[in-house]
């Protein structure tokens, strides 16, 4: 008595059967392919605080037009290009009102297009924060610890150096170079398996 | 790298850069590729600890308490996981705090029964006391719960977990989501929800449906499907039917009740159904028994009536969640496009997203700061922030008076304690006429505190009770209209206005010539020059807070005199 005999769709009343099934399809793939258009969107517009609305944008955008797509080819050059397009976009807003020189960093932080004829992979964000965890288990226990209490916790730094005695200068470069090395051991892992991270 | 550069891309990460240091940074930057490189791989690298963090931290639940430093270091040194020994930390801590109530419900009783009169309570004697109270009822619930190991929970009965298309019975009542009930009865009439009982039973039901919760442990379910998931603390749950009763073992099972039978078909685990004729007879896994009045007993081979399973459940949880996320997305994008938007605050990050005003162009903005506890949001994978701490709060400064003001904020109803919870407060209220705050009263009503020109204190302007204890756990949305044009205040809860407690109208009055003002701004807290003792803070987790320079009622308000 398989279990799959057994069950059955929700009531087509209470459940999705009156709505539009190219759209649910859709948003089944966009779903699917979330990170990796988390991914994109962070590589056009490193700020974290609007990659929630990148994506969020991204998908409602993809799923108006969801008629238009052909859905059954690959659509991850499709959610590539709807991202690129709002992430430049937000990335331009957010900066609106920064300071001139704040900007200036900013675009610093951009990463650089690839060249013509080069070859430009984006890792799937799940991918990278996998590999993330992992580096993350080999740093020394009180590394580990206070990157937790930093961003886990969202305690400040002077809340984390009243607490340990050590001085906020020092947990900040502390916690500079902690990222500059998890990138170096993110990249190994990612290389490893044949994906490039930038 | 130089410890230059560390610090100043630190400093550019947290936004607190000054004028020189951002100088330093681009003077480096623009000499230096390892510099580059150093700040691109920091920003890449913060986004994914922060996207980490949000992952970790909406999988672990809320505690009152977070491990300081020397409590983690101790721990790690038994080199486990980080999360574990955090879920370890709490989990023992609120294994503490519940004992600690039992302890203390004891000595209530106890002093109660034995002790009535008596308000002193000898330190010598309440132990003894509690010690025999404690057995007393030790024993008495043994029988009661048929040699069950797990005691019945003493906190509220059960939460409303999921809805998912639900369409109630005319005049029965609407559970929404994250309601959180004692004895209830649901009159289903389509769609699906799932209950959680606070032993870690999870029920979902499918409607038409009749279910009567009695108590964590035993279910009436008079017509309706059922999928039933027991866990070892909820061994022994019941289901009532008119056609007998089953009670599992700690299983997962289905249970469909019509007019004409009831069937009941075992996933895994074992059970047992009690006829009407008080015959018991024990279901294994993949066991089908049907039961109506006529035939009596059957055991069919075929299986039971089509149900839903619990996969197909979350699935349709999700899929709702995406259809749900993707309506607030519109509805967010739309409403930042609104000219009429001063400020726009959702807890999903830490800034204020989005301020308008007619000194932005100057450059006259001040940052905002918060202080709070993050904790989950009215929506899958969303944020809310809870300020609990007295020196908790969303800080901003708005300058400028306007005409008319509309404030909006989603709370989520936490009823615990008695008390004033400040939605939002101005710095200079009682100093400066215009000056406001907006707060829950100690009787769940709401309340407008404004400042007069005239200089004789504050005016009030308050609601009826509209916040009751049903209403816990649920998510609200709140409104207040300051309309200038028709001289009215009008406070909404969930779009519908909310009757004046002096009166029968659904509005106040409002004739100040002064503008409201609101200035140095807290979110959350009361700020104002008068202080008490008390806390004020707003403990109910907020979601969302908007502030607009208009009057912007909801859609299809009528607002009869």
């Amino acid at each position: 008595m398989a279990q799959q005999d057994n069950e059955r769709e929700l009531n087509p009343e209470s459940g999705s059967g009156g709505k539009n099934r190219v759209k649910d399809r859709a948003s089944a793939l966009f779903l699917q392919h979330i990170h990796y258009v988390e991914a994109v969107a962070f590589r056009v517009a490193p700020i974290a605080v609007v990659q929630d609305d990148i994506v969020h944008d991204a998908f409602v955008d993809f799923i108006e037009k969801a008629e238009q797509w052909d859905l059954e080819k690959d659509v991850r050059p499709l959610l590539r290009g709807i991202a690129e397009n709002i992430g430049k976009q937000y990335w331009r807003d957010h900066l609106k009102n920064e300071p001139e020189k704040i900007r200036r960093i900013f675009e610093y932080g951009l990463v650089p297009v690839a060249n013509e004829g080069q070859e430009e992979r984006v890792s799937n964000l799940d991918d990278q924060i996998e590999a993330l965890r992992v580096c993350m288990k080999k740093l020394s226990p009180t590394c580990q610890l206070l990157l937790h209490l930093y961003y886990v916790l969202g305690k400040s730094y002077r809340e984390i150096s009243e607490e340990t005695g050590k001085s906020e200068g020092t947990l900040q470069k502390a916690c500079s170079r902690l990222r500059d090395n998890l990138f170096e051991c993110i990249e190994r892992i990612l290389a490893a398996e044949v994906r490039k991270l930038w | 790298m130089v410890n230059e550069s560390l610090i100043l891309v630190e400093r550019f990460l947290r936004g607190e850069l000054t004028d020189a240091e951002s100088d330093t940074l681009l003077a480096l930057l623009e000499k230096d590729e390892q510099t580059r490189q150093f700040l691109r791989r920091n920003l890449a690298v913060d986004f994914l600890l922060y996207k980490n963090a949000k992952n970790l931290t909406s999988q672990q639940k809320q505690a009152d308490e977070e491990p300081g430093w020397d409590e983690l270091v101790r721990l790690q040194n038994a080199e486990r996981p980080i999360p574990v020994i955090v879920a370890e930390y709490r989990a023992k801590q609120a294994e503490e705090r519940r004992q600690n109530r039992l302890t203390r419900r004891a000595l209530r009783f106890a002093k109660k029964c034995v002790w009535p009169d008596r308000w002193d309570w000898e330190e010598s004697i309440a132990p003894v006391v509690t010690l025999l109270v404690t057995l007393t009822l030790g024993v008495m619930g043994l029988v009661f719960l048929l040699g069950h190991s797990d005691s019945i929970p003493i906190t509220t009965m059960a939460r409303v977990n999921e809805t998912i298309d639900a369409v109630w019975e005319e005049g029965a009542t609407a559970y929404q989501r994250g309601q959180l009930i004692d004895e209830s009865f649901f009159q289903l009439k389509s769609g699906t929800i799932q209950l959680e009982m606070n032993n870690g039973v999870t029920v979902i039901l499918e409607g038409p449906a009749e279910l009567t919760v009695n108590n964590p442990l035993s279910v009436f379910c008079k017509s309706g499907k059922i999928s039933a998931n027991v866990s070892a603390r909820g061994k022994g749950f019941a289901i009532d039917t008119p056609y007998g009763k089953v009670i599992d073992l700690g299983t997962e099972f289905f249970l469909d009740v019509s007019k004409m039978d009831s069937q009941v078909q075992v996933v895994k685990g074992k059970v047992h159904y009690l006829t009407p004729e008080h015959e018991l007879i024990a279901l294994h896994k993949n066991d089908v028994l049907k039961y109506n009045l006529e035939d009596k007993v059957q055991r069919p081979t075929a299986p039971v009536r089509g149900y839903i399973s619990r996969e197909r459940f979350e699935t349709r949880v999700r899929e709702q969640a995406v259809e749900q996320l993707a309506v607030r997305s519109d509805t967010l994008t739309e409403i930042r496009t609104m000219p009429e938007l001063l400020l726009h605050f959702d807890m999903n990050d830490r800034r204020v997203r989005n301020i308008r005003n007619e000194s932005e162009i100057a450059g006259d903005l001040q940052p905002s700061r918060i202080r709070g506890k993050r904790t989950e949001g009215a929506l899958f994978d969303t944020y809310a922030v809870s300020f609990q701490e007295k020196r908790d709060g969303l800080t901003l400064h708005v300058p400028d008076s306007f005409d008319s003001l509309t404030i909006e904020a989603v709370v989520q109803v936490n009823l615990q304690e008695k008390r004033t919870h400040v939605l939002c407060s101005c710095n200079d209220l009682v100093d400066q006429p215009g000056t406001f705050l907006w707060q829950f009263t100690r009787e769940g009503a709401l309340q407008l505190q404004y400042t007069p020109a005239t200089g004789d204190g504050l005016l009030n302007y308050t609601t009826v009770p509209c916040l009751t204890k049903e209403m816990n756990g649920t998510w609200v949305h709140l409104r207040i209209v300051m309309d200038a044009e028709k001289q009215r205040i009008v406070q909404f809860v969930n779009g519908r206005p909310v009757r004046e407690a002096t009166s029968y109208k659904v509005w106040s009055t409002w004739r100040e010539e002064t503008k409201p003002v609101v200035g140095d701004f807290v979110i959350g807290n009361y700020c104002g020059r008068v202080q008490s003792g008390a806390n004020r803070t707003l403990s109910f987790p907020l979601s969302e807070f908007r502030l607009y320079n208009k009057a912007i009622y909801p859609e299809k308000t009528e607002l009869n005199e």
